[in-house]
Order: structure tokens, then C-alpha cells, then sequence
């Protein structure tokens, strides 16, 4: 690799070089790197630009769907006609896919032929379009476009449509809506969704049922995890009712961490001592973490342990507080809770973490950074 | 325990029993436990072989003992049921098996009728490492594996060698330093690298503040203080390119073996000849490198890793098997859950079957190569064994990769070898060597 690497590295090595940086996982590097070492050739640099983008669509990351919009991008200058649009079309997708929503609509306008219906590939580029205007927050507009576009699509690209349709109905806060557009729809995609939407309506019992059904197989892998984890936590709450925990989700699935931290720390302290109380503290105690309140993440955390100190959500709490405490350099205190926590939950599925972090807080072995 | 006592408690259990060499050993007198024992396998049911290591070290440490069951399930640890090794095993997610009196007849029983011993194991080691004092544990696979698996150990350099501290110590570690004085010929590719520079500045002033004229007479007499810490009695444990130039430095007593940029003179056209290989521990009749511009010290090694010409590729290295009741030091040395193991490079990879001295025990080789890879032998009082390569999980090691995470191989056989070494100045045990 430092052959490839290395700056007087020919143009040839400099682009296996980057085809290998993003297996790697470093496609910005390898971006950077294969845009050096273009050919000046367009027909070449063309298929350089594409064999790049076809290595990085196997990657499931933002920042590879990133970098593969600008390929694409790249791309549609090197190239005419209809190939042009083809790549802009991907380079749309890619941005979306990148959550880049901005960039995807400038890319779809600069398709001239998509509204007239003249585009060659009008249902895919209808189809990012209609997802585009649905992630940017216009979802009655996106409605209407599949309304009038659904006949002349696929149907599975219209199912995953009206997901996308339902699921920002869910992010606007109109779960009748996102309900009403995934009523008939009986994939295990669209349980996964409305379950979502009753948990942020506070149905947590709804809810539960909803993610069992949907099970570990619904959309990406990424989203099933995030199921079961939220399925754990549901489980820990006794009441089958409870709008404001839902509410603070719904803040923190917007992003906003700030109010979600306030929304969950209050509606912990309304919530049984072994009925609930302890799992959202941990959640809050986690998100304190992420945004660097270490003192708050302490605090939220420790109160987690008093509240129950032996129930499900008692290791995950003990974890995540010697986390807290090895961020704070505090490695020994960080290494008398993990050792409380291995020998206390012995069979919990996060001793094997503990345990690294354990030798980590003690030097046994290198840091992650 | 040092080896003079170790040679001499030999003596006792040879003189009283009346036995030769050749006979095969009694078995220990069977111990009746008062209460029941752990069994740490050692086999493929083992979670984390390396830190199953330091648990049976600290267990010693904490004035405990142990046996080493040599042979049986890949060289298992039988240990008596207590708390704190309980904790510290479910701490270090290291398996446990906890066994009856019943239990452990049976597992005597089976050692007595196959090839396989007992060694008690009588007191934690006092452990060194030659290392400058402001290195990091990562470019080390020794402290790499005492510091995964939790064994304390010192750093020593060279002031506490030439003032003679070894003797403080039971075990002595030797990794990638280049005893004949030439920073490891890094000066080709890592010239003007601030590592380099700092490196070479704390070796000169080393050298001037105890009184040797350049880094290469000091580390002459380096290595002269660590053949005399094995001559006295001490475990020595070697690897990568410490191996070829203690032996080097050894034998080049008053002969100028250092390139210009390391001492200001050119090395001696007729070094090679010079070199007295009757003050060595391992080797003999090397050829030394004598070009500067060449990152290679001898044709000790076998793969020459930095001779374009002459580096062989990597290939699998096989441990010998020994037989565990004539040979239990050998046999020590060799416990391991896979018997081929991946090789990997170092300054010095291996050593040329050619170069070794006879009397040298091959613990392991490359089957129908001319190298072998490990190796053991005795000097005076002590011992040393020698393993060629720096970092078993990381083959191609270069300078600059990211360091080795434990964690990630807590089942690497490379890294059992070099814990087996650790552990076997703890061996209270005959010696009774064909």
C-alpha cells in the first residue's frame, strides 16, 4: 500500500490504490487520492469514474453513498446524452442515500427530460425524486407525486415509496397519516414503521407488538438493531401508556438531543423505581454521554443504578457509567465499576466490552484511537 | 527460581532416586487435595489462552501454587479452588473447570498412561525487559503479551545491565535491539525520522555517561552483562533481530563489526574471520553482512526480510514434540493448542540450521526449510531460548503499523509460545534431559 500511496506512485497504482482505500473503508482518502490520478482521456476517466462508483455501492455507509455521489457527479461531466442523465440520476440517489438532500434535488433538476415523462429510466428517476421531496419535509407534495406517478412504477418500488412517505409522516409527527398511507400494506417493513409511530404516540404496548411482528429481518440491519435495543428498553416500562416518553423519542429521533435529554430525564422521574425509571435514566445517561456532558451522564446514570440495581437495564447502566468514567480519565474508578459489573452480570451480553474496555482503562491493550 | 537452584534440587531428586538420565521419571508422589481444584484448559474449550497465563501468575504471585500438566489438553493448569482466582478468571473471561478429587485421580491417572507430565509451579518470576525506558508496550510482542495477560514485569537498559541489576531478576527479555551497535541499520530507510534521531541521541549519550567510546562497544558490553546473567543462572528469552546480534556482538570482541555511520571507522574487512564464536550462546561461523547499505547483520537468518536478493517467502513453522517425562523443559516450552503455526518476519525471521551450535534443542522449524524458529538451549547456569520474529499476529510488521490489539487473538498460539517462556522459570523440576 505505500508503493500505492506514495506520491510519485504512477497514475495506474494511484487508482488501484484508491479502489483499495475504499474496501478499506476510507473512501473520502480514496476519493481524494483516484481524483489525482484521473486519465486525461475522458472515455477513460469515464470508466474510472464508473468502476469507483461500482466499488463503492457495495459499501452501506453514508460516507461511502457520499463519495460515490461525487463520482457520479464527476461522471455525468465526462459523459453525454443519456449517459449523462444516468449519472446524475445515480449521483441523486447517492446523495439521498447520503442524506444530502439538498445536493439530490440539484442533481434531479438538472434531468430535463424527468417531468415530461420523456427520461428513459422515468420510473427510477420519478421514484428519487418522489423520495427526495419526502425526506426533505414535503410530504403531502411526495404524496401527490405517487399518486399520479404509482400506475407507471414497479410495485415494489411503490411499497418502498410509500415506507419512505410513511415513515417521514412518522418524523412529522402525523402518525394517523403515516398510518393511513401503510394501512393495507402487510410487510413486515410497514409493522416495523407503525410500530414506531405508536411508540411515538406514547403506545408503547402497540408498539412492542408492533417490532415482535416485525421481527429482526425489516429493513436494514442497522434499523432491526435499533428495534430490539428500543424493544429492550420498552420492555423495562410498565405502563402501556406513556405520551411523554414517546414524545422525548420523537425529539431524539429528530436529532434533537438536547430536549430529548430533558424530555427523558423528567418523564424517568414519573416512572416506577423498577418499573421503567432505571432503562430510561440509562438511555438519558447514554445520550448525556454522546453530546459530552460527562457530569450530567454520571449523574443520570448513577441514579439509574439506585433506582434498580439488579434488574435487566442494571449492567447496561454499570457499562455505560464506566464508559463515562474512562472518558473523564477517571480509569480507576472506570475499572472498579467494570469489574462490579462483570462479577455482579456475569452472563450479560456486554461483559465481552467491559471486558476490552477493562484492559483498555488498564493499559493491557492499545486505545481505539 | 534461579536455574543454579533449579540444577541443584535436580541433583537431589536424581542422586536420591537413583535413577540415569535415560530412565523415565517417577511420577510425583500423589498429593491427596483438601479441597476441590480448578482446571484451566488449555485446549480449544479455552476462551483467552494468554490471560489464562497470567491468572496461573498471579496465583503464584499471591503465594499460591500450581501445576503446569504438561501434554494434557494442551497444557492445562490444575490449581486449588479459591476465591480469588475464581475472580480473577471470570474478571479476565478466562474458562474454568472445577474439579472433584475424584476428578482429578482421573486426570492423573491419564497423565501416568500417556505422554504427558506434572510440573509444579512454585513462585511468580521476576520478570525484566531490556527496553529503552520511554517505549511504548506496543513495538514489543513481549510486553505486548505481559501486558494483555496482567504479568508485572520491570524495564531494564543498559545502565542497569552494566551496573549488573539482572541478578535482580529471574527472567530477562531481549526484543528487537541490535546489539552490534548499528540502530538496526534503520538509518537506510528512516533517515532523518525523529524516532531515529532520538533513538540514536539516547544511545550516544548512554554510551558517553558509562564511559564507552561509541554505541557499539557499549552494547558489547551489554551483551556481555546478559551472557553473564544466563552464565549466573537467569532465563533468557529472545526474539526478532536480539538474537543474531547478542550472539554477534558476543563473538566480536575487539573486532570492529559496526558500519562508519554507526562508530566513525568502517567495519572490519576481515571481520567474519575474526569473530570468536567460542563466547556465543547459540550460533557459530556466520557470515557477516558487510555491506552498510544492507539491512541485514549475517546469514544467521534464514529469510533475510531486507536482502532483496536473498528473503524467502513466509511459510508455517511446526513445534516439535518431546517427550514430556525425559524432556520436560523442551516439553514446557512447546505447550501449545496448534502444532503448525503461521510464521511471521522480523529482522531476523529464523535461524539457518547451518549457524546453530550443536546442542542446540530445535523446539520448532519449517518443514524442509534450512531454518528452524525456536530454539533452546543451556549456557553455565541458565538457559535461553531464542524465538526468530517480531510480532506473531502481525506477519509483515512494519514500522509505523498500527499496533497489535491482543484482544483481537486471545487465542494466538505465536503469542503461547512466548508465555510458556515466561512461565517456565516457575517450573520447580528435575532436569532430566536425553
Amino acid at each position: 500500500m505505500r508503493v500505492l500511496l506514495a506520491d510519485d506512485a504512477e497514475a495506474i497504482q494511484k487508482r488501484l490504490g484508491a479502489e483499495l482505500l475504499v474496501v478499506w473503508g476510507r473512501p473520502d482518502e480514496g476519493w481524494a487520492l483516484l481524483e489525482s490520478a484521473l486519465s486525461v482521456s475522458r472515455a477513460e476517466a469515464a470508466t474510472e469514474l464508473q468502476l469507483f462508483a461500482d466499488r463503492l455501492r457495495r459499501i452501506q455507509t453514508k460516507e461511502s453513498a457520499r463519495i460515490r455521489a461525487y463520482a457520479n457527479e464527476r461522471l455525468a461531466s465526462y459523459v453525454d446524452g443519456e449517459e449523462t442523465e444516468r449519472a446524475r440520476l445515480d449521483a441523486a440517489q447517492a446523495y439521498a442515500d447520503a442524506g444530502d438532500l439538498a445536493s439530490a434535488r440539484r442533481m434531479l433538476e438538472g434531468i430535463s427530460d424527468l417531468n415530461d415523462g420523456s427520461f428513459a429510466n422515468v420510473g427510477a428517476g420519478v421514484a428519487t425524486l418522489i423520495r427526495v421531496t419526502a425526506e426533505s419535509g414535503r410530504v403531502d407534495e411526495a404524496e401527490e407525486r405517487l399518486e399520479e406517478w404509482e400506475s407507471q412504477l414497479r410495485p415494489s418500488e411503490a411499497q418502498r415509496l410509500r415506507e419512505t412517505i410513511g415513515w417521514a409522516w412518522v418524523l412529522s409527527g402525523e402518525f394517523d397519516r403515516a398510518a393511513e398511507i401503510l394501512g393495507s400494506d402487510s410487510t413486515v417493513s410497514a409493522y416495523a414503521i407503525i410500530g414506531w409511530a405508536s411508540l411515538y404516540a406514547g403506545n408503547l404496548r402497540v408498539a412492542k407488538e408492533h417490532f415482535l411482528v416485525a421481527g429482526p429481518f425489516a429493513q436494514s440491519r442497522e434499523q432491526a438493531t435499533r428495534r430490539t435495543s428500543m424493544l429492550a428498553l420498552l420492555q423495562g416500562v410498565e405502563p402501556d401508556t406513556v405520551p411523554a416518553l414517546g414524545e422525548a423519542l420523537l425529539w431524539l429521533e429528530r436529532a434533537d438531543t438536547t430536549k430529548a435529554l430533558d424530555e427523558l430525564e423528567h418523564v424517568a422521574r414519573e416512572l416506577p423505581d423498577s418499573g421503567g425509571r432505571s432503562p430510561v435514566l440509562t438511555l438519558a445517561g447514554g445520550i448525556a454521554r454522546e453530546i459530552g456532558d460527562l457530569e450530567r451522564a454520571e449523574s443520570l446514570l448513577v441514579d439509574a443504578l439506585n433506582a434498580d440495581s439488579t434488574g435487566a437495564s442494571a449492567a447496561s447502566a454499570e457499562y455505560a457509567l464506566g464508559l463515562v468514567l474512562a472518558d473523564g480519565d477517571r480509569g480507576e474508578a472506570a475499572a472498579e465499576r467494570l469489574e462490579h459489573m462483570i462479577l455482579t452480570h456475569p452472563g450479560s451480553a456486554l461483559v465481552p466490552e467491559a471486558r476490552r474496555l477493562l484492559d483498555q482503562v488498564r493499559g493491557a491493550i492499545p486505545d481505539d484511537d | 527460581m534461579i536455574r543454579r537452584d533449579f540444577l541443584k534440587a535436580a541433583a537431589v531428586v536424581a542422586g536420591s532416586s537413583g535413577r540415569t538420565t535415560n530412565q523415565p521419571t517417577a511420577l510425583p508422589p500423589y498429593r491427596p487435595t483438601a479441597q476441590p481444584s480448578i482446571l484451566i484448559p488449555m485446549d480449544a474449550r479455552q476462551t483467552d489462552h494468554l490471560k489464562a497465563y497470567g491468572v496461573a501468575y498471579r496465583m503464584l504471585a499471591r503465594g499460591g501454587r500450581a501445576e503446569w500438566l504438561l501434554n494434557y489438553r494442551n497444557g492445562s493448569f490444575l490449581l486449588p479452588d479459591d476465591q480469588a482466582t475464581v475472580r480473577d478468571a471470570t474478571l479476565k473471561g478466562v474458562i474454568l473447570e472445577r474439579l472433584t478429587d475424584t476428578d482429578v485421580m482421573d486426570v492423573r491417572g491419564t497423565i501416568q498412561a500417556n505422554n504427558m507430565d506434572t510440573v509444579p509451579l512454585e513462585k511468580a518470576p521476576k520478570v525484566a525487559v531490556y527496553v529503552p525506558p520511554n517505549a511504548a508496550p506496543w513495538d514489543d510482542a513481549v510486553t505486548m503479551a505481559l501486558e494483555y495477560s496482567g504479568i508485572e514485569y520491570d524495564k531494564v537498559w543498559d545502565p542497569d545491565v552494566i551496573a549488573g541489576n539482572l541478578s535482580d531478576y529471574e527472567w530477562l527479555h531481549l526484543h528487537h535491539e541490535d546489539f552490534t551497535g548499528q540502530f538496526s541499520k534503520f538509518y537506510l530507510t528512516y533517515s532523518g525520522s525523529a524516532w531515529l534521531t532520538e533513538m540514536v541521541r539516547r544511545n550516544a549519550q548512554t554510551a558517553n555517561n558509562l564511559g564507552f567510546e561509541t554505541v557499539a562497544s557499549l552494547k558489547k558490553g551489554v551483551a556481555w552483562g546478559i551472557r553473564q546473567f544466563v552464565d549466573n543462572g537467569g532465563f533468557l528469552f529472545g526474539m526478532c533481530t536480539a538474537t543474531e546480534t547478542l550472539d554477534v556482538a558476543l563473538a566480536a570482541e575487539g573486532v570492529d563489526v559496526a558500519a562508519q555511520y554507526s562508530d566513525g571507522t568502517p567495519m572490519d574487512p576481515r571481520a567474519t574471520g575474526l569473530l570468536d564464536w567460542g563466547r556465543t550462546l547459540a550460533f557459530e561461523g556466520a557470515v557477516l553482512e558487510r555491506s552498510a547499505s544492507v539491512a541485514a547483520f549475517s546469514d544467521i537468518d534464514g529469510h533475510q526480510v531486507n536482502n532483496p536478493g536473498l528473503r524467502q517467502p513466509l511459510g508455517a513453522f511446526q513445534l516439535f514434540d518431546f517427550s514430556a517425562k525425559i524432556d520436560p523443559v523442551p516439553t514446557m516450552l512447546v505447550q501449545c493448542h496448534r502444532q503448525v503455526i503461521r510464521d511471521f518476519y522480523g529482522l531476523t525471521t529464523s535461524f539457518n540450521r547451518h549457524r546453530l551450535k550443536p546442542g542446540v534443542t530445535v523446539l520448532a522449524d519449517e518443514v524442509g526449510a534450512p531454518w528452524v524458529k525456536y530454539i533452546h538451549g543451556n549456557h553455565g547456569l541458565g538457559t535461553w531460548t531464542f524465538l526468530g520474529g517480531h510480532d506473531p499476529e502481525d506477519p509483515q510488521h512494519q514500522i509505523g503499523d498500527p499496533p497489535t490489539d491482543l484482544s483481537l487473538y486471545p487465542n494466538s498460539p505465536g503469542y503461547r509460545l512466548i508465555l510458556n517462556n515466561v512461565l517456565f522459570p516457575a517450573a520447580e523440576k528435575r532436569e532430566l534431559k536425553t
